[in-house]
This record gives C-alpha cells, sequence and structure tokens, in this order.
C-alpha cells in the first residue's frame, strides 16, 4: 500500500472513495500545508482555547 | 414618504410603519414585486416564502392598527441564509444532501425575530453547507452580484448580500465563521456585523466550526443593523457558546460621533502581508484620514502576521468540520459539489495534535489582540483584499479565501464590522473597510460606523439593476 493509500484507510474512505486516488493526494498535501501555516507554541506551557470559551469584556478570552 | 418602499432602509421602514406612513403589507408587495423582478438574474432564493410572509404583514398591519408596533421589528421582513431553521420548512444548507431537511422548530435566533414582530419572506442562497461555492453542480444555483450579475457576490451569505444590495429585502441574516457575513457584505456594498462569539445564539443554526460560528445581522446602512442586533442578542441556554449577557441598545450611540475615540489602523494586512489592490489600499487610507478628520485619534498599530491568523482558522475550521461531515464525506461523496468535497476532505487528514496547536496558538493570537485594545478603542483594518471577481473564474474565487483580513476576529471572537469605503473605477464595483471591536462593545463599532457611514459619501450608493 502507498502512503496515501494508508492514510486514506486511515481517515475510513472506503468503497465510495475507489477511483478518487487524485483528490485524495490533493487533500493529503492541502492538510499537510495548513498544519505547517502557523507558528506552533513552543512553550508546553500554552494551553489551547476551550472549545466553548466565551469571552469575557475587559479581559482576554482565553 | 418620497422613497419607493424597496429602497428604503430596515430603520426607515421601521419610521414609516411606526407613523402609520407605510404599512407591512404594503412594504412586503413592493418587495415581493422587486423579487419578482431581478429574481431571474441573482439567484438570491432557496425558498422563496412570500405568501406565508404575506399573512405575517397582515397580521402585523392589523396589530399595528389596533395598538402600535410590538418592537421596531414589527411587520418588518428579514431573509434566512438557508443554513438557519425556520419552523414548518426545511432546511437545505444549499445542498442535496439536506432536500428533505424539514424543521419543525426556529432557530433561537428566528424565534427572537419572530416574537419582534418581524416576518420571512424568504430562505436565501448560502455556499453549500456555508464552504463549497459558488458551485453549478448543485441543485440551485448560486446567487450573483447585484453590481454586476457576471460577478461573485462574496460567500457563504451570498444570497443574503445580493437580495439586501438589490433592494429586495432591507435586513437578512448571515453566518460567519471565516468571514462570511462580512465578505458579501463587503462585495456587495452593505453593512455586516460577525458579533462577539456567544452575543447571537446558533441553536437552529447547521454549524461550521462550533468554536469559530457567529450569526450576524446584514442591512443597508449602519443603523439598520444595530436594529436588528438589538432583536437578535440574547443568552440562550441551549447553545454552549451563548454568552451570558443582559440585552442592550446597541444604537446608544449612533449619533455620538468619533470625537475621544482611538483608532489603531492594522496596515500591514492589506500593505506587506497580504498587498491589497491600489484602489483598495487608497480607500481604506482615505477613510483613515476621513475618521481623523471627523474626530477620532488614528494611529498605526501592529498585530501578529495575517497568514497566522488564515492557517489557524483553516485548521480548526476544518478539522471541526470533518466531525461534523465525516461521515457524509465518507458514505456519500458524491451527494456533495465537488468544490465542497475538496475543501472539506482536508479535515479529514489534519491530526488531534494539529488541532490542539491551532487552539493553543489561537489562545496567543487572542492576547495579542487584547494587547492591542488596551492602547485603542477600534481596529481599523481590509476586509477583502481584491474587488468581487468573477463568478465563473476559480482560481480568483480560490483567491477570495486567504487574501482578506476577516477570519482574525473568527479566530479572537471579537466584534467585526464591514462597511462600504469605496468603489472600484474599472468596473464600479463595492470596496469595504473593516472596524474591529473590543468583546461585546458593538455599540462602538456602530458608533464609529456611523459617523464614517455620515461623513463618506457611499451609504446612497447603490447597484442600478
Amino acid at each position: 500500500m502507498t502512503e496515501h493509500q494508508i492514510l486514506a484507510q486511515a481517515a475510513g474512505l472506503g468503497a465510495p472513495w475507489h477511483e478518487r486516488e487524485a483528490e485524495i493526494a490533493q487533500a493529503i498535501t492541502t492538510a499537510r500545508r495548513m498544519a505547517e501555516g502557523f507558528r506552533h507554541p513552543a512553550d508546553e506551557r500554552t494551553e489551547p482555547v476551550p472549545a466553548f470559551a466565551v469571552p469575557a469584556p475587559g479581559g482576554t478570552r482565553a | 414618504m418620497t422613497a419607493a418602499p424597496h429602497e428604503l432602509t430596515l430603520a426607515e421602514a421601521s419610521a414609516a410603519i411606526a407613523r402609520r406612513r407605510l404599512s407591512p403589507v404594503e412594504l412586503l408587495d413592493a418587495l415581493r414585486a422587486r423579487f419578482d423582478l431581478l429574481e431571474p438574474r441573482l439567484n438570491t432564493a432557496i425558498l422563496p416564502l412570500w405568501d406565508e410572509a404575506r399573512q405575517q404583514a397582515a397580521k402585523a398591519a392589523r396589530r399595528i392598527a389596533r395598538s402600535g408596533p410590538r418592537s421596531p421589528l414589527d411587520g418588518l421582513p428579514v431573509g434566512l441564509k438557508d443554513i438557519i431553521d425556520l419552523a414548518g420548512h426545511r432546511t437545505t444548507c444549499h445542498s442535496r444532501l439536506l432536500l428533505e431537511n424539514g424543521k419543525t422548530q426556529d432557530a433561537a435566533v428566528v424565534a427572537r425575530l419572530r416574537a419582534a414582530g418581524a416576518v420571512f419572506p424568504a430562505k436565501l442562497a448560502t455556499h453549500e453547507f456555508a464552504i463549497g461555492g459558488p458551485a453549478f453542480d448543485l441543485p440551485f444555483p448560486p446567487a450573483r452580484n447585484p453590481w454586476n450579475t457576471a460577478h461573485h457576490p462574496g460567500g457563504s451569505s451570498s444570497g443574503s448580500g445580493s437580495s439586501v444590495a438589490a433592494g429586495i429585502l432591507p435586513a437578512a441574516l448571515g453566518s460567519d465563521t471565516g468571514g462570511s457575513v462580512r465578505n458579501p457584505a463587503s462585495q456587495c456594498g452593505i453593512v455586516g456585523l460577525k458579533p462577539t462569539y456567544g452575543l447571537v445564539s446558533r441553536r437552529g443554526v447547521f454549524p461550521l466550526a462550533y468554536t469559530l460560528d457567529h450569526v450576524g445581522p446584514m442591512t443597508r446602512d449602519v443603523a439598520s443593523n444595530a436594529l436588528l442586533l438589538n432583536a437578535m442578542a440574547g443568552h440562550d441556554p441551549a447553545d454552549p457558546g451563548s454568552a451570558l449577557r443582559r440585552p442592550e441598545n446597541y444604537a446608544r450611540h449612533l449619533r455620538k460621533g468619533l470625537k475621544g475615540l482611538k483608532i489603531g489602523y492594522v496596515r500591514h494586512f492589506h500593505e506587506t502581508d497580504d498587498p491589497a489592490t491600489s484602489e483598495i489600499a487608497a480607500s481604506l487610507d482615505a477613510a483613515a484620514k476621513l475618521l481623523a478628520r471627523e474626530g477620532a485619534v488614528v494611529k498605526t498599530v501592529s498585530l501578529p502576521p495575517l497568514g497566522e491568523f488564515g492557517a489557524v482558522n483553516r485548521v480548526i475550521s476544518l478539522a471541526e468540520a470533518a466531525s461534523i461531515h465525516g461521515r457524509w464525506l465518507r458514505e456519500r461523496p458524491d451527494g456533495y459539489s465537488d468544490l465542497t468535497r475538496k475543501r472539506l476532505l482536508p479535515g479529514l487528514f489534519l491530526r488531534a495534535e494539529e488541532y490542539v496547536q491551532a487552539q493553543r496558538r489561537r489562545r496567543e493570537l487572542i492576547a495579542a489582540v487584547e494587547d492591542a485594545f488596551t492602547g485603542v478603542d477600534l481596529l481599523l483594518t481590509a476586509s477583502s483584499m481584491d474587488p468581487a471577481c468573477r463568478i465563473d473564474d476559480p482560481e480568483a474565487i480560490e483567491l477570495t479565501y486567504p487574501r482578506q483580513a476577516r477570519t482574525p476576529f473568527n479566530v479572537t471572537g471579537h466584534p467585526a464590522l464591514t462597511v462600504m469605503c469605496g468603489l472600484s473605477k474599472a468596473e464600479g464595483l463595492p470596496l469595504a473597510l473593516q472596524l474591529a471591536g473590543r468583546f461585546f462593545d458593538e455599540a462602538t463599532l456602530y458608533r464609529a460606523a456611523a459617523a464614517y457611514e455620515r461623513a463618506a459619501p457611499w451609504k446612497d450608493r447603490r447597484p442600478s439593476l
């Protein structure tokens, strides 16, 4: 199996996606480019924004 | 009353109805005639509901004759992007996957508007699931720009932007996950607001990305936008992202002017990060000068690079969208348009770590914008870096996603509003600026936008159809 086939299988893309290798390859490339598009915080104490962080006026949201 | 009913803004129509110089039925009939005339060229609606709206308007008219308007919105028409539920009708999300998606309950924001007396003449075109468009392989055609029907009206709230700019409706609701209220507002020359995250309930609105989704008002002027937000905002315990806020009058500072306000001009977004056309850059500089002349203190401020906001927005939105669309993507890929499938599919290949890293970076970006607001009351930025492109130019359409400065405020949750600030010389298409404010300070946003609108020559410019 190619790397793309393994990734597609891991993503759950089965029979309806046969014959769509080009679309899958493009999506994998796009996903990789997106993930590298911003600086990843180096400080391990940087916590993510919680899923539903409603902002508070006059203070930081996170 | 000298203006034709379809030329009235929402606020003007409200005042005319309150003074008994216009009846909701008369207004609705005029708008329906406008719709019948223009819809074949604009494709704004997925589900026209004029007969039902006329019954609602007649009921409002009887109520108003009896005891006066229930609210400033009594009897006034508001269009709904077709990802927003309206009881008794389907919500298609402009997709063949949801052609039979009937709804029995209003979205929370629709229920609030209905209680205020608003009527709902149409469910409006969108990009499929608020992400895939404009597309030509769907059950409904894409909406067109009323300034030039060969051009894209912006998305994803395309029908909302087009119908309001064309005078078919005085107001509409859109949703905004990466700029989808403010993009069509900018490209169609109207006013669009993305409220503070949590101010307007999203219950009953089909999600694209939970932590970035907002519902916002789209109108032809600032006062009308504030009027509509007044009725839309409010806590909803059934929306986990809803803020516990007391209702307030967002129109209270509309006449206050700019004296005493400090505005930070974020030039690097459109000058160096992703350079705008020279016309747009010049229109923004002219707007900054006008704001200063009207009494604001305008100074240049810096934020993190625009591309950082965009990348964080894309990773979060596609990862969250994959959690919503994953099953359909896997089992029914042909149910989507080619464009929607292409846009959604990368979300299945993002790793959990990358989603969390984006949410970590998001926290830093929020802090950076909050830091900027310690020195200024508002931020002035570009909205789009280009005027509306042709609707049949897929390469130019793709560029509308990165070449804009709206996503920063989806990432941070701050309120942001776009208003017209020029017309392109070559094609006469609208140009727009964006103002962003502190959390829950929509009243100051409206104050500055209204002052700009009064001082600038663009408010009454409309497409000639």
